[in-house]
């Protein structure tokens, strides 16, 4: 199985940042795609099949968590993996969004923490028969 | 003890960007001219702004490390370097509310919008300031927190 992924946050850095840990992480890889806000986010849920999507609050337009209910409150996504990766510290909030059944990664987040929550949401371990061996030029990135 | 916002500006530029940020800056980082600003509104128990301004080697820095390129690949992209610098004052604003409000306080964010370097040069009154020295630059980080809301009169 490969997962397709949507990546959704406003800063392109961020979302290339996002995306090279993904694609770092060990889990099979299907197509990329990316959106800006939650409302373009939306708009690739519907065009295309995703099985992953890393999503950050804070956007113009429409923000995560207004996406993130949305997409909840639709049969076909309802229980679509979701991790939300962004700047949020209150507790409260990060509780809130954890009920909405997502995992949650704080910025700035180190590629480790990320790959992990990538492959504990996946359900994909090193061990797993689908586990793709992380491409040896891994830049920056040292897991 | 160091501010908050001093805590806050110098842990996000080291996890975000592999950058050493350190207060006050040397005399040579101080004469770097601000270039790239962006600043994050927030509403809450206390509305305000964050602003951060750097210099534009700092601005080169930030989005090759981030996007691990070379700088080279970068310091021709304006985009690429005002981006960079919206998701630092984004990141920084998350981080620094928790440790002035505690972190049951909930906060709402707008999301960065560019704005002009030189609103640095002349922070509200009030207003808590931090000048770094990055690599052969600088930043300004400023955190302005609006007036408590006056309690409403009784009917």
């Amino acid at each position: 199985m490969a997962f397709n992924v949507l990546v959704v946050d406003d800063s392109a850095v961020m979302r290339s940042m996002i995306t090279r840990v993904v694609k770092l992480s060990g889990v099979p890889l299907g197509a990329f795609h990316e959106a800006g806000n939650g409302e373009e986010g939306l708009a690739k849920l519907r065009e295309h099949w995703i099985d992953l999507v890393l999503l950050d609050i804070n956007m113009p337009v429409m923000n995560g968590e207004e996406m993130l209910r949305r997409l909840r409150a639709e049969p076909e996504t309802s229980r679509l993996p979701v991790i939300v990766v962004s700047t949020e510290s209150s507790e409260t909030r990060v509780q809130a969004l954890e009920e909405l059944g997502v995992a949650f990664v704080h910025k700035p987040f180190t590629p480790e923490d990320l790959r992990a929550t990538i492959l504990r949401v996946t359900g994909v371990t090193p061990d797993d028969e689908y586990y793709a061996v992380p491409a040896a030029d891994g830049g920056d990135f040292d897991f | 003890m160091p501010s908050p916002l001093l805590t806050a500006a110098t842990s996000t530029f080291e996890s975000l960007a592999l950058l050493f940020a350190e207060a006050p800056p040397t005399a040579a980082q101080a004469e770097a001219p601000l270039t790239h600003a962006a600043r994050v509104a927030f509403t809450g128990p206390r509305a305000g702004t964050l602003h951060v301004a750097v210099s534009d080697d700092v601005a080169v820095a930030l989005a090759a490390n981030m996007l691990g390129l070379d700088p080279d690949a970068v310091r021709g992209d304006e985009a690429l370097r005002r981006d960079a610098v919206g998701e630092l004052a984004n990141v920084v604003c998350g981080n620094v509310l928790p440790l002035v409000a505690g972190r049951e306080a909930v906060f709402h964010l707008a999301a960065p919008a560019a704005c002009d370097p030189s609103d640095a040069a002349a922070p509200p009154a009030g207003a808590l300031v931090e000048v770094l020295g990055v690599d052969d630059g600088r930043a300004a980080v400023t955190l302005s927190l609006d007036a408590p809301a006056a309690p409403r009169p009784l009917p």
